[in-house]
């Protein structure tokens, strides 16, 4: 036992525990600060998403840095290992211009900033919140809690909508009214309900737009500007009062009607009634002793 | 109002346990109900903005407190019986409009009084807790800026620019602004719309019960610059001098501030 002790001892004098001893400790204080950075580094002038990618450049840097010092402090040449990673590096960018072309995409999308973390954004059919703008991808969290990761290549691609850029929004409300119901009066309801709720802005006003003679309503436009954050419950909330307004004041909200005609414009579609069939012979029907009779046809 | 102390619906209360207190501020009626480690509250916030009525009772008789869809419910360790209502303004800017626009010729100044709503701010217990504060009216929210891409979001006053004070009405609920605008420059300014920051303006009472806000002042130097002032109603020297009841919600940042004219004026 005492011999190995001396032995360790001994070794513990030589240059190469010396050595490995400088290069764990390198690799240390490397760790120390990259953790550092990782947990601290905040500027105020920089985004969120950029001073994330801030650290994790700086820390990628630092590790590098400390490993490739830690290396060489064991004696290994660092011209032959950053010859042999250059050669690595041209391989591997070959073989992941997938991953090439997201990085990129990734930089372009940071530089031109169309939304930010927490943000919701439309892209495609996916709608979501914000959670993480990486080197590869961006990550959304759907309204139904779903995580939905796009490539940035995609995301550059593609129509991106940020719903919450700007502090206000338009609701625009599509109402159908019956033909035989005053404009004047629809107008005149729509805006008091716009009047009388405190999360409708009272400047941008509200719009009243015909859009057209519809093929069962007279179809308006009704539109009206929130705050960004009260724009759900907005809209549910008038269209709510405007169904309660309209059943209040006789106003129709038609449901899709068909017209039916024979050919002629001018002729009626004929009609022709048959006697209801006696309260005992439908009894008799329904026990099966004869067909039944319809009560009316055309 | 209570324990015939002063008229005026801010200030201390004693509720006793078990009991219910209830406050009609204008349109805003409010129920608090004191129960063992327990404070319940209720509003009903349907009443006329026009109405100045002002009431008070210690000791209600209500059934249903718990049922209400408005009622909540706060937690207090300590069983005290204190509670405190304090005004405060609202905590957005104020836009006022004109029903016709005034305009103010060039070398010219106006002095406008313009009304905004007052928030109740309620604490309990010993030593005080916040526990809630509301709107006695809930203004409309608007938007004040050039377009819908650039601007800040504001409510919406239902008062107009009037000239002179007796055309403004003493309410409970509401506080008056005197505004002074000077037109130092070359043009005609044309008051449409009017922004007030109130939730960097203090709040006082006057000795005839009114709601005062410190006064503002705008000069208008050159066609795309005006500048804001605000002065203490503390120091009126016309009769109207008042007390403070409640500081700033935000900072002034410096009693005179530079801002584009765009910003003030609508």
């Amino acid at each position: 036992m005492s011999e190995f002790l001396s032995n360790v001892v001994a070794w513990l004098k030589t240059d190469q525990a010396l050595a490995i001893f400088k290069a764990a400790l390198i690799l240390l204080a490397g760790l120390l600060i990259a953790r550092l950075i990782s947990r601290r580094l905040k500027l105020r002038r920089l985004h969120e998403q950029q001073s994330m990618i801030l650290r994790k450049v700086l820390v990628s840097v630092v590790l590098a840095v400390a490993v490739l010092w830690s290396l060489r402090e064991l004696g290994l040449d660092m011209g032959v290992l950053l010859g042999a990673a250059g050669i690595l590096t041209v391989a591997i960018g070959f073989a992941s211009q997938t991953s090439a072309s997201n990085i990129i995409s990734g930089i372009f999308l940071m530089g031109e900033r169309p939304f930010q973390i927490g943000d919701v954004v439309q892209v495609g059919q996916t709608t979501g919140y914000v959670l993480a703008i990486d080197f590869l991808a961006v990550k959304l969290r759907t309204f139904d809690n779903l995580l939905v990761r796009i490539p940035n290549e995609t995301m550059l691609k593609s129509e991106v909508t940020n719903y919450t850029r700007f502090a206000i929004r338009r609701v625009d409300l599509q109402i159908g009214v019956a033909y035989k119901e005053d404009l004047a009066r629809v107008r005149e309801i729509l805006f008091a309900i716009a009047r009388r709720d405190p999360l409708a802005l009272d400047e941008p006003s509200p719009l009243f737009l015909f859009k057209g003679f519809g093929a069962s309503a007279i179809e308006i436009q009704f539109s009206v500007w929130s705050a960004q954050e009260s724009f759900y419950p907005l809209r549910t909330r008038l269209y709510m009062d405007i169904k309660a307004a309209f059943d209040a004041e006789g106003i129709e909200i038609p449901f899709p009607h068909l017209s039916l005609y024979t050919g002629s414009a001018t002729s009626p579609l004929p009609v022709q009634l048959v006697e209801k069939a006696e309260a005992g012979g439908a009894a008799q029907s329904s026990l099966g002793s004869g067909p039944l009779q319809p009560q009316s046809g055309v | 109002m209570h324990a015939g102390k002063h008229p005026h619906w801010w200030g201390d209360y004693r509720i006793a346990r078990g009991t219910t207190a209830r406050w009609r501020i204008g349109p805003l009626t409010l129920w608090v109900q004191r129960l063992p480690g327990e404070w319940r509250m209720a509003t009903e916030a349907g009443g006329d903005p026009l109405d100045s009525g002002l009431a008070f009772e210690q000791s209600v008789e209500v059934d249903d407190l718990a049922q209400r869809e408005s009622t909540r419910r706060f937690a207090l360790g300590q069983d005290s019986d204190r509670i405190s209502l304090s005004a405060r303004l609202a905590d957005r800017a104020i836009v006022t409009r004109s029903e016709k626009p005034l305009s103010v010729p060039a070398g010219e100044e106006v002095q406008l009084f313009v009304s905004s709503p007052v928030w109740i701010r309620i604490e309990a217990g010993e030593p005080a807790r916040f526990i809630d504060e509301m709107p006695i009216h809930r203004p409309s929210d608007t938007w004040f800026g050039p377009n819908s891409q650039h601007g800040e979001l504001c409510y919406a006053s239902t008062s107009s620019h009037r000239l002179r004070l007796e055309e403004v009405p003493i309410r409970p609920h509401r506080a008056t602004t005197s505004v002074r605008v000077q037109n130092r420059a070359g043009s005609i300014l044309s008051l449409d719309r009017l922004q007030v920051p109130v939730e960097r303006l203090c709040l006082y009472v006057s000795k005839d019960g009114r709601l005062w806000t410190d006064d503002v002042i705008y000069t208008r130097r050159e066609e795309d610059l005006a500048s804001l002032a605000m002065r203490s109603r503390e120091e009126d020297a016309s009769g109207l001098a008042a007390v403070k009841i409640a500081e700033p919600r935000r900072a002034a940042g410096g009693h005179i501030a530079l801002r584009a004219f765009s910003s003030i004026f609508g």
